[in-house]
């Protein structure tokens, strides 16, 4: 290493020690003195730094840029949320933006949050519990962590680091009970194309169209009866029969299935356990890594991985993320779903 | 050797195959440099679920290139999850799944 580079990775280190000294009070005063250059300098990543032009400025309707009117309107420990002035081209008017801002392991983070109709309201009373709520989660991991082992309520959404939440959105039993019920049905879709070279919902029209021709006039009266019809139409008629076939051929359906299941019970039994095996389920969000140990992962209606999963017994989660200390929690039984935050998602300046 | 022996200890080598062909090699950087533009951390879920995480990497059709060798692999090892650094092929193709992620984060 050379003088030069020695010099430089000096002054790094200098900016880091700085940096990581530097407490979010001390941060607030930087912004209401508009110290910008200073400000930047405390934010490693590009985008955050572009946040906080967006903060102290703004483009109005002739795309000239100007100072914006940037106040601070909450203030405790934990964050700073800072209201700003900006301009709609789509709207043709002025409104307002918030960023919250925030340090995590010695880093400090930037978040605008979506915006809604109580930016416009000077007086509005802002608390941490909004705030919370606007970025979509409930409390920190640390708070609902006791020696690692996340607790969390059903439907809470707990941040586990930057923008990076957990929800748990379902019970164990009734998380497994819909699994079985889903992988029994993805069974049942190959089943039924491999005896009717045809998918469930065109067995189901055929079984319809087939038994519209047995509807007796007795069957369709009874309909008539269990409608209160007084009068019966052709079109009424018409309809009956449909309604008849449909319900005659929903059942035959399930009676195909019970067949099918019973047939070919040790498929289903082999499909069943290999997928419900727990194993370790990897998850990216955003530049956030995620490993939980033993985890079923859960795959949505087209059969992709989705990032939601079924702790079986308790699991380890590890989160990884280059800016941040790599987490360890452990994980209840249940079902969960990884997220991000909302945020505010916008290309205007 | 010593990086034989590492990736046998994680038994990543069954997954990652190294590759010497410079023609790939050039469609993969052209192909990677459309979709993001420079390296970046890629994340590959390998056939037996353990994670391989490929610090200053660019991906495409499955084929990794890094400059810099390094990663890391995330296992779960009798029940627990362990991480280790090893060090790659310049140039490799895995036998896995690439995680991706539109969104990036806080």
């Amino acid at each position: 290493m050379n003088e030069l580079e020695k010099l430089a990775q000096e002054l790094e280190n200098e900016l880091k020690r700085e940096k990581n000294q530097l407490s979010l009070s001390e941060l607030a005063e930087l912004i209401k003195n508009r110290k910008i250059a200073k400000i930047k300098e405390l934010f490693d990543d590009e985008r955050h730094r572009q946040n906080i032009d967006k903060i102290f400025y703004y483009y109005d309707k002739k795309g000239r840029k100007q100072v914006a009117n940037a106040q601070i309107v909450f203030r405790d420990e934990e964050y700073i949320a800072v209201r700003t002035e900006k301009y709609s081209i789509n709207r043709k008017d002025y409104y307002h933006a918030v960023f919250v801002i925030g340090k995590e392991d010695g880093n400090f983070w930037i978040h605008r949050l979506e915006w809604d109709s109580n930016f416009e309201n000077d007086n509005f009373l802002w608390t941490k519990e909004y705030i919370r709520k606007k970025m979509g989660f409930q409390t920190d991991a640390e708070y609902v962590s006791i020696e690692g082992l996340l607790q969390i309520e059903l439907n809470e959404t707990v941040r586990l680091q930057g923008d990076l939440c957990i929800t748990k959105t379902g019970d164990f039993k009734s998380a497994c009970d819909s699994l079985r019920v889903e992988i029994e049905r993805r069974v049942f879709k190959d089943l039924i194309y491999d005896e009717f070279n045809s998918s469930e919902y065109s067995l189901l029209r055929k079984l319809t169209d087939e038994l519209k021709k047995e509807v007796t006039e007795e069957e369709i009266l009874e309909y008539k009866e269990e409608q209160g019809w007084k009068r019966l139409t052709e079109k009424r008629k018409k309809l009956a029969r449909d309604m008849i076939a449909s319900r005659k051929a929903s059942q035959k359906l399930s009676q195909i299935k019970a067949e099918l299941k019973q047939k070919y019970r040790d498929r289903f039994e082999k499909v069943l356990e290999k997928e419900l095996t727990p194993r370790q389920c990897n998850f990216v969000l955003g530049n956030h890594i995620v490993a939980v140990d033993k985890a079923i992962q859960l795959r949505d209606v087209l059969n992709n991985p989705t990032n939601s999963f079924i702790v079986v017994e308790e699991a380890e989660m590890w989160v990884i993320h280059q800016e941040h200390r790599n987490k360890r929690y452990k994980l209840e039984k249940g079902q969960y779903r990884l997220d991000l935050l909302r945020r505010h998602i916008t290309d205007r300046r | 050797m010593q990086k034989v022996e590492v990736l046998r200890r994680f038994e990543i080598e069954k997954f990652v195959e190294e590759v010497e062909d410079s023609e790939i090699l050039e469609r993969v950087k052209k192909l990677s440099r459309f979709a993001t533009g420079s390296p970046e951390t890629v994340v590959i879920n390998l056939e037996d679920n353990s994670l391989l995480i490929v610090k200053n990497a660019i991906e495409a059709m499955d084929y990794i290139y890094t400059q810099s060798q390094e990663a890391i692999v995330v296992t779960t090892v009798n029940g627990k999850l362990e991480s280790q650094n090893v060090r790659v092929p310049e140039f490799f193709r895995v036998k896995g799944t690439v995680l991706r992620s539109p969104v990036l984060g806080d």
